[in-house]
């Protein structure tokens, strides 16, 4: 558990320091002068003039070289000072804070559709035999694997939203709101969820201890639950731990679309506007959140994995 | 849902529009703010384009132009129910004053209180200064809103919305200000949305998840005609997509070389597959919104690429193999900087260059974002920018005129270029108190701009809008300043 700890601070330090020093470079070398790009985001294009944007450059010091703004920063991250939005001027922390909820809860939601109906229908394709359920589902996986977040969002928005008219085509505030973005999430977990999880417990299901609790006379599903169910979810939680990725990655782009007011929805309006402590830190938090949870799956891959524990 | 039947007193009407809200300081998001009729101004904009009272009852003006004096309505209050006195009025606009904004670009000395009204004094003549007033930036707060710094920390003003709650960057949910100076809104809650992506908002308007929805996109408009609970309203922009030129520049430094250049455009063609609405084409920088800014006897003529080649060709430059003019070995050339900020801009840009293929030129599309036209005509590096320039910031486009064409040029404006006669007409027009006098010189400006083409107007903007069919009273401003929400009303 120490060691666990301890490989969470290193790798979050590790984080913070590479993800910020990437963003501060990539920013400071995109085209295009920052003192103007700020002032539009500000005040709006048809306000930019070059005395807006001088006056900018002059309240932000834009002025000072990239060395120096780059280890001001650095000074600053050091005491946990995100510094200020270059475009709002309210404190980056204060902003995260707001934010990061409802980043969260979409991300959760999506994660929670996910565990209980991707291992749920990948139980039922197994226990089903069928070779047509099967080929449906390595059909879906692949189209919804390969289908952008976008695209599936829009869809879903259509069906929903428009022709069945039973929920909000965007927007944040109530319960509905959460179920189209949660679900443009999820699925594409879910469908290569069901192929993980079915072909696993096939699997599971022809190892001689499965049979032995079979020949035992537990039922299959008392056989499923007792000797199953945990090696079954060995690779499930691996798989899910390497698609947290494609979440984060994901939230940018549904949170753009639903109009939710999440930490990936202000990165992609940061990047416009190259408010660069912005950009810092909507995407420190995303990485930090990725550590983070990664670390809770290894801590379930532990606890359902006795061999893990003993190494 | 939006549209689902509700009782006029509790269906909130939900307007969509891509702007997010940045802050609650008038200097950042005032426009949301005004649009959604929270803040006032001293003077406003009618559905004419006319200049109207509204936290000033009147206004006046000395005879030299260097004092200005505006009435305060008696009786009006602010949201938190204190009285509008000149006192705070006053000092609401010198909090602004020292703000990025449409007050810091007039000749502003000071402004005081004095009895019933609030003085504007004046290093020099501003004949725009009733219109520059009804820039959102000089929008009147109350004293509660700010902070000991002149930070607005609270959105209290005079209009005949209040806030019931931020959400910031997102919406805005608003309530019908019951003591508000004017008639008090029917439409009782409003709600404000943020919603940056096109397609997002149209699904909205299908959905019925929104009852307003602002810019769309033609090709969006066009689908959702055919909804039966939607309706669509456009009306034209103060917004003109300009060819900004280096009028120093081979092909480019002559009138009549710059206008043979224009000649060649095929504006209905741009209008029609880029912009899809045909009245989008422009020949002259100020749409009729802008009244005695545009022109009434231009003609939009048919295309004539031939007449911009034989001018060159007089100058010795020969057509090459390739239909391009070359002269000495060289092609003639340009490269056009236009940025995506706007999506419409790099389409556009394409379609010039084909237009301009046609005249002999060869022209090379630099596609960057908007800080790259005003960079190259600082640096001077700008040979040609294509760019989308609103006149519609103030009622009266004379401020735009004054910044883009100055005698040193504008970074939205000319370059290289200058008229002493305009230049003269333009000092006149601030020392003008007539309205007679004052369209004379008007019209003398935009007849040098149209004869002398500095910037070479090709399409403008039209602003469009979804709206519910059970919405009563829907209308469009043209100057994008106001939704009009109060001037509305639920149809059942």
């Amino acid at each position: 558990m120490v060691r666990l700890v301890r490989n969470l601070v290193l790798q979050s330090s590790l984080a913070l320091f590479v993800v910020g020093t990437l963003t501060f470079v990539l920013t400071k070398a995109l085209p295009g002068d920052m003192g103007y790009r700020i002032a539009a985001g500000r005040y709006g294009h048809d306000m930019v003039d070059t005395a807006a944007a001088e006056l900018v450059r002059q309240e932000l010091g834009l002025g000072q070289s990239s060395i120096s703004a780059y280890f001001h920063w650095l000074m600053d991250l050091l005491q946990w000072n995100l510094g200020e939005s270059m475009v709002s001027g309210a404190p980056i922390t204060d902003i995260l804070k707001h934010e990061f909820g409802s980043t969260l809860t979409l991300a959760l939601a999506a994660i929670a559709i996910a565990a209980i109906v991707g291992p749920t229908l990948g139980v039922l394709v197994a226990f089903t035999r069928s070779r047509t359920v099967d080929r449906l589902s390595v059909a879906l996986s692949v189209a919804t694997r390969s289908i952008p977040s976008y695209v599936i969002g829009i869809v879903l928005i259509v069906v929903f939203a428009i022709w069945l008219d039973v929920l909000p085509a965007a927007g944040c505030g109530e319960p509905i709101n959460y179920v189209l973005p949660a679900l443009t999430l999820a699925l594409p977990l879910i469908t290569v969820s069901v192929r993980i999880t079915s072909a696993s417990l096939k699997d599971v299901m022809e190892q001689d201890y499965f049979e032995f609790s079979r020949l035992k006379g537990l039922g299959w599903c008392q056989s499923l639950l007792r000797h199953g169910m945990r090696n079954m979810s060995i690779p499930v939680i691996a798989y899910h731990g390497v698609q947290l990725v494609y979440l984060v990655e994901g939230l940018v782009i549904v949170e753009t679309l639903f109009a939710w007011p999440g930490i990936g929805h202000s990165m992609a309006h940061a990047i416009f506007a190259r408010d660069i402590p912005m950009i810092q830190g909507t995407c420190m938090t995303l990485a930090l959140s990725f550590i983070l949870l990664n670390t809770l799956l290894d801590i379930l891959y532990r606890w359902v994995d006795p061999r893990e524990r003993k190494s | 849902m939006g549209s689902q039947p509700a009782l006029s007193h509790q269906r909130t009407l939900v307007a969509v529009a891509p702007w997010e809200i940045k802050g609650i300081d008038p200097a950042k998001s005032g426009i949301i703010f005004q649009r959604m009729e929270i803040v006032e101004t001293l003077t406003s904009v009618d559905h004419d384009g006319n200049l109207i009272p509204c936290l000033a009852e009147s206004w006046s003006t000395s005879e030299d132009g260097l004092t200005w004096t505006f009435a305060i309505r008696k009786g009006a209050r602010y949201h938190d129910k204190s009285k509008v006195t000149p006192q705070n009025v006053a000092d609401s606009l010198n909090i602004s004053l020292g703000k990025p904004g449409m007050l810091r670009k007039m000749p502003i000395k000071s402004i005081r209180a004095e009895g019933d009204n609030v003085i504007f004094e004046l290093s020099e003549a501003c004949a725009m200064l009733a219109s520059g007033v009804a820039h959102y930036t000089a929008c009147i707060l109350a004293p509660a809103a700010y902070d000991n710094n002149g930070d607005v920390i609270r959105l209290i003003a005079t209009g005949p919305f209040e806030v019931t709650r931020f959400e910031l960057p997102q919406k805005i949910k608003l309530r019908a200000f019951r003591d508000y100076w004017g008639s008090v809104s029917q439409i009782r809650t409003a709600e404000y949305l943020a919603v940056a992506r096109n397609e997002t908002r149209a699904l909205m308007a299908q959905s019925g998840d929104a009852d307003i929805i602002f810019t769309l996109d033609p090709v969006t408009l066009q689908r959702l005609k055919r909804f039966h609970r939607i309706r669509v309203s456009t009306t034209p922009l103060p917004r003109t997509i300009v060819i900004k030129m280096n009028c120093t520049h081979t092909g480019m430094n002559t009138p009549e070389l710059r206008k043979a250049l224009s000649k060649g455009f095929d504006r209905k063609g741009i209008a029609l597959t880029v912009m899809r609405e045909e009245q989008s084409a422009a020949q002259q920088l100020f749409p009729p919104a802008l009244g005695i800014w545009h022109l009434d006897s231009l003609e939009q003529p048919d295309p004539t690429v031939g007449s911009y080649k034989s001018l060159m060709m007089k100058q010795g430059w020969k057509e090459n193999s390739e239909g391009y003019l070359e002269k000495d070995g060289s092609l003639l050339e340009f490269t056009m900087t236009t940025y995506s900020d706007r999506p419409e801009l790099p389409v556009c840009a394409t379609a010039l260059q084909d237009q301009m293929r046609k005249m002999g030129i060869k022209l090379n599309i630099a596609v960057s974002n908007s800080s790259a036209i005003p960079q190259g005509h600082n640096e001077g590096t700008l040979e040609m920018g294509l760019m989308a320039r609103n006149y519609g910031l103030i009622s009266d486009p004379l401020g735009s005129i004054l910044m883009d064409y100055a005698p040193e040029g504008g970074d939205w404006g000319a370059m290289n270029w200058n008229s002493p006669v305009m230049q003269k007409s333009l000092a006149a027009i601030q020392k003008t108190t007539t309205p007679e006098k004052y369209a004379e010189h008007v019209k003398t400006v935009c007849t040098i701009l149209h004869d002398e083409m500095p910037t070479i107007p090709v399409v403008s903007y039209v602003h469009s809008a979804a709206y519910a069919n059970d919405i009563v009273g829907f209308s469009l401003d043209s100057l994008e300043r106001s939704y009009r929400i109060s001037e509305m009303r639920w149809d059942h």
